[in-house]
């Protein structure tokens, strides 16, 4: 299997998948009971204007029409008009991404230096207490709703002890870092900004808590699976019969081995990512994508809600090609064979 | 080589009977086992699968789970080292160093996104404070004595690049690394070509001759324990029934199981057959046999072979079977 | 299946299974936590006949006492009295959700693996793209444009749901596919729904309830997320995800307002996720007695 071959394969498939959502986001935002041009045009509106905005959005056009437009405004970028802000649904999303990114990658970091060391001393110490320690906490982590998990956060750390900031990305009266990639903490440290950078870090410690927790138990229970299938290959007997030390064997050979299978969850994860950054978001006040689709969701405002879909599903699958990709660089068979 | 030795066994196992615990009861793997390998010298080891040979080579380097085994009698050294009292550290030392292993199926023996070169030296250095350039050059040396062309090249190859012959080779070249005293090769060579098989023995042979080291030699094959190795044990359910030096057990068997075996044929040893040309089955391991193991099948057995163990026997100084009848089945 | 009727002794098997459960300690606490949750659930309400809506509007926002165990809302409502009631929503919901999924699921992925051909490529193909769209992205937007209620966001749940059974299904078809049995059948010119439903469905039925199991857990989440952003059940429905929602202005003076319902949802996931792994290390043998 060439390196070419699968990115062939996958840039088809991501082709595809690109147009089953544009498909999916157009059929719904077509059986929705109310009729978008009245929603856009306002409770106020005659029936003279509605049916002129109707034939502006194309609404009295067959359906392949309509949907023809749709995705060629997607291509363009378009993602239709924002009812609630009456702005650019694609500059919407612009200008709340970068917040939600920072937020969902701190996440990730994080569950992912917690969930590792748990879930491979889980695997090494199988049915010991770390074991039962490691089930348990991952059971708990996926069963914790994210929206009451972000709001005892809030009453313990910012209610009753005050270490933590209760919401928002800043504290007052800082003013946020010269923009380069949006993300507070990273412009902050770019531009020298070091008040902002430190207020933003300060600011993302209990939303990304919130996030990440429920994530360390499924990575936990990921690696300990994997490498609970790496252990009990015969490649380990030869290395301990070879007298290597139980450090060397673990982390040199079996974790190795078990983190390749493994990264395909860091791809699905940040799907799940992305919806719990609609919840956390909402708790703290956080100025992400999922906040506004939130309260696009509140106004009955479906190109934004769609819009977000689009752009979330596109960012989805492409962080899974790059998770396809460095699984083929990661893993030695897969590069060379054939 | 002659069998009187004078030197202490580096490997000495004792009476070992090893059970593992299962639903209600423990499956007897091995009982009241008793071996001896002394230095320089290549013992085979020949019985069917599941007679307890793996059992009996992983047990030797305690290698089997910790949690999954239990021993309920007998001891067990390797070079002096009592395996069973020994601390991890005592483990590791005596592993890859004095006493090296050799396991059947070469490609998933090693690790498969490490490179070959990485490997070699990661098991030198486990042994020796020497320095990655050096434990390099000692690895390209050790894969050179394995006849393996443009050792550098190798060094750098991943697992899956190479042929099944020649990842054993390299196997074997690790299994050398740091001057065993002993190799226990479990099936080295079962996963491969016939021919393949012949190149890969008379290369362990001669490393094993040429160190001075003894080979402890796991197989099914007859051939193999006839070309190769120096004295024989064979096993049946977990018990060693005959031992003895190889041409007069092979020769002259006393035990009914070790007819029958050759009986069945090498051709048929091989292919795993030699269960189906004995009539009757193996007995269930998880019951108490009080009598001879394989009388369920001998065409020979009596009553009292069912009730009670029969004793040893050693018509001569080397050679021990265990049979109720006075002279087994010699002729 | 065919290993464990013609086996001697099918009470030892029994007795075996429940040997290994209760060597786990983590599935026996899921099954003793679920047991729980259907005692309070399932039979408190009756037996109390309280009323989960009833005001008390001298008794709003109080704190947890001996007459009020989890507290009161901002109009004097038992907040006790809601978590039980509103554990009938939110675990019925999932119950609900997964059967539908399940059983949908189940039989598309059947046919399609019975079938193949162009149908079934046709079909996998859009499972793959359905697939490839983070799940509960989809499902919000699906119960966004449906509209906000309780009853589209179970139908937006389920549906978004539906492909991984499909998979599952399918993919244990084309197993089963192939045993005699089925062949047989083909050959004496039995129809696919007879083959579907006689032949193939117990057959493949294990995994599915594994992972249907673990799926409930799952639902309760997803079900009071959506009614958390007020997608889901409305206020003044006793859900559990819309009290927390409806605690959240309150959470910093009023904490048990939201905690309590939160503590339902997350110790009835528990429950539900517990039990389902520990029925998939029985399930599953080669995870178990490894080392």
């Amino acid at each position: 299997m060439n390196i070419l071959v699968v990115l062939r394969r996958r840039v088809l498939f991501l082709i595809l998948v690109v147009f089953g959502v544009s498909l999916i986001t157009f059929a719904i935002s077509h059986m929705i009971p109310g009729d978008p041009a009245r929603l856009l045009a306002g409770d106020r509106a005659n029936d003279a204007m509605v049916a002129q905005i109707r034939d502006k959005l194309g609404l009295n056009q067959p359906l392949y029409v309509q949907y023809g437009r749709y995705i060629m405004g997607l291509f363009q970028g378009d993602l239709g008009t924002s009812i609630r802000t009456g702005r650019p649904v694609s500059e919407d999303i612009a200008a709340y991404f970068p917040a939600t990114l920072e937020l969902v990658i701190v996440a990730l970091v994080l569950s992912v230096a917690l969930g590792v060391p748990l879930g491979v001393a889980s695997a090494v110490w199988r049915n010991g207490w770390i074991d039962q320690f490691a089930r348990t906490f991952a059971a708990i982590g996926i069963s914790t709703p994210a929206f009451w998990l972000g709001l005892v956060l809030l009453v313990a750390f910012y209610g009753r002890l005050g270490w933590f900031p209760g919401g928002g990305r800043l504290a007052t009266g800082i003013e946020a870092p010269l923009r380069i990639t949006g993300m507070y903490v990273l412009d902050g440290v770019l531009t020298a900004n070091w008040a902002a950078a430190r207020s933003a870090l300060w600011h993302l410690v209990l939303p990304s808590l919130c996030l990440g927790f429920v994530h360390v138990g499924v990575i936990a229970r990921q690696i300990r699976s994997a490498m609970l299938d790496q252990l009990s290959e015969d490649y380990i007997r030869t290395a301990r019969a070879a007298g290597l030390s139980k450090a060397q064997v673990i982390l040199r050979h079996a974790l190795p081995n078990a983190a390749i299978p493994s990264v395909t969850v860091l791809g699905l994860a940040f799907g799940d990512l992305l919806y719990g950054a609609v919840l956390t978001e909402t708790v703290f006040a956080w100025p992400g994508m999922g906040a506004y689709v939130v309260n696009s969701i509140g106004s009955l405002d479906f190109p934004a809600v769609m819009g977000f879909t689009v752009v979330v599903s596109l960012a989805y699958v492409l962080v899974n090609l790059a998770v396809d990709l460095t699984y083929i660089v990661l893993d030695p068979r897969i590069k060379e064979v054939g | 080589m002659t069998l009187s030795v004078p030197n202490d066994p580096v490997l000495s196992i004792q009476g070992l009977s090893l059970e593992f615990p299962v639903w209600r009861g423990a499956l007897h793997a091995l009982e009241d086992v008793t071996m001896q390998v002394y230095p320089g010298e290549i013992v085979g080891v020949v019985g069917e699968s599941g007679c307890g040979k793996s059992v009996t080579a992983m047990a030797t380097m305690r290698l089997l789970p910790e949690d999954a085994y239990r021993i309920t009698a007998g001891s067990l050294h390797l070079l002096g080292q009592d395996m069973m009292a020994a601390t991890q550290a005592q483990l590791r030392a005596i592993r890859g160093s004095g006493a090296a292993m050799i396991f059947q199926e070469p490609l998933t023996a090693l690790n498969p996104t490490r490179r070959i070169g990485d490997l070699m030296i990661e098991v030198i250095r486990a042994h020796r404070k020497i320095t990655k350039a050096d434990a390099h050059a000692h690895a390209v040396d050790l894969l050179r004595q394995m006849r393996i062309a443009d050792a550098p090249a190798i060094m750098r190859r991943y697992p899956f690049e190479l042929s099944g012959g020649m990842r054993q080779r390299i196997v074997i070249a690790l299994a050398f690394a740091n001057d065993p005293r002993i190799v226990i090769a479990d099936e080295p060579t079962t996963a491969l070509d016939v021919t393949v098989q012949r190149q890969v023995l008379t290369l362990l042979q001669n490393r094993a001759r040429d160190v001075g080291a003894a080979v402890l030699l796991i197989t099914h094959d007859l051939g193999v324990v006839s070309e190769y190795t120096d004295r024989i044990y064979v096993m049946y359910a977990g018990k060693v029934v005959e031992t003895g030096p190889t041409d007069r057990v092979l020769t002259a068997p006393r035990h009914p199981y070790t007819r029958a075996l050759l009986n069945a044929g090498p051709e048929a040893v091989a292919a795993k057959s030699a269960l189906a040309s004995i009539p009757g089955t193996l007995p269930d391991l998880r019951q108490d046999i009080p009598g001879c193991r394989f009388a369920g099948r001998c065409a020979l057995a009596q009553d009292h072979c069912r009730t009670a163990l029969p004793p040893m026997r050693s018509p001569s100084p080397d050679q021990v079977f265990a049979c109720w009848m006075e002279q087994g089945v010699a002729a | 299946m065919a290993v464990l009727s013609l086996s001697p002794t099918r009470r030892s098997d029994l007795a075996r299974t429940w040997h290994r459960i209760s060597q786990s300690p983590v599935t026996l606490t899921g099954l003793v936590m679920l047991v729980l949750v259907a005692l309070c659930v399932g039979i408190l309400p009756s037996l109390l006949h309280t009323d989960p809506n009833a005001i008390n509007l001298r008794a709003r926002l109080a704190a947890p006492s001996w007459a009020h165990p989890f507290g009161t809302d901002e109009v004097g409502r038992d907040i006790f009295t809601r978590v039980m009631h509103g554990g009938r929503v939110s675990i019925g919901v999932a119950l609900f959700v997964v059967a539908v999924s399940t059983s949908v699921g189940t039989v598309i992925g059947g046919l399609s693996g019975i079938l193949g051909g162009r149908v079934d490529t046709v079909i996998m193909r859009l499972m793959d793209v359905v697939l490839a769209v983070p799940s509960l992205v989809l499902t919000m937007a699906l119960a966004a444009a449906l509209g906000p209620s309780l009853w589209n966001a179970m139908i937006a749940i389920a549906v978004v749901r539906i492909p991984t059974y499909v998979r599952l299904a399918r993919g244990q078809t084309l197993v089963v596919r192939e045993a005699g049995y089925v062949m047989a059948a083909r050959v004496f010119g039995a129809r696919s729904a007879q083959i579907l439903g006689l032949h193939v469905v117990p057959n493949i039925l294990s995994p599915i309830l594994v992972q249907a199991t673990l799926d409930i857990g799952a639902v309760i989440l997803m079900v009071a997320g959506l009614s958390f952003i007020g997608l889901g059940a409305q206020p003044p429905a006793a859900e559990w995800g819309a009290m927390v929602s409806a605690g959240r202005s309150y959470i910093l003076d009023q904490w048990w307002y939201s905690a309590f319902p939160g503590v339902a949802i997350l110790f009835t996931s528990i429950a539900f996720n517990l039990l389902g792994d520990g029925i998939r290390d029985l399930s599953d043998p080669r995870q178990k007695g490894r080392s």
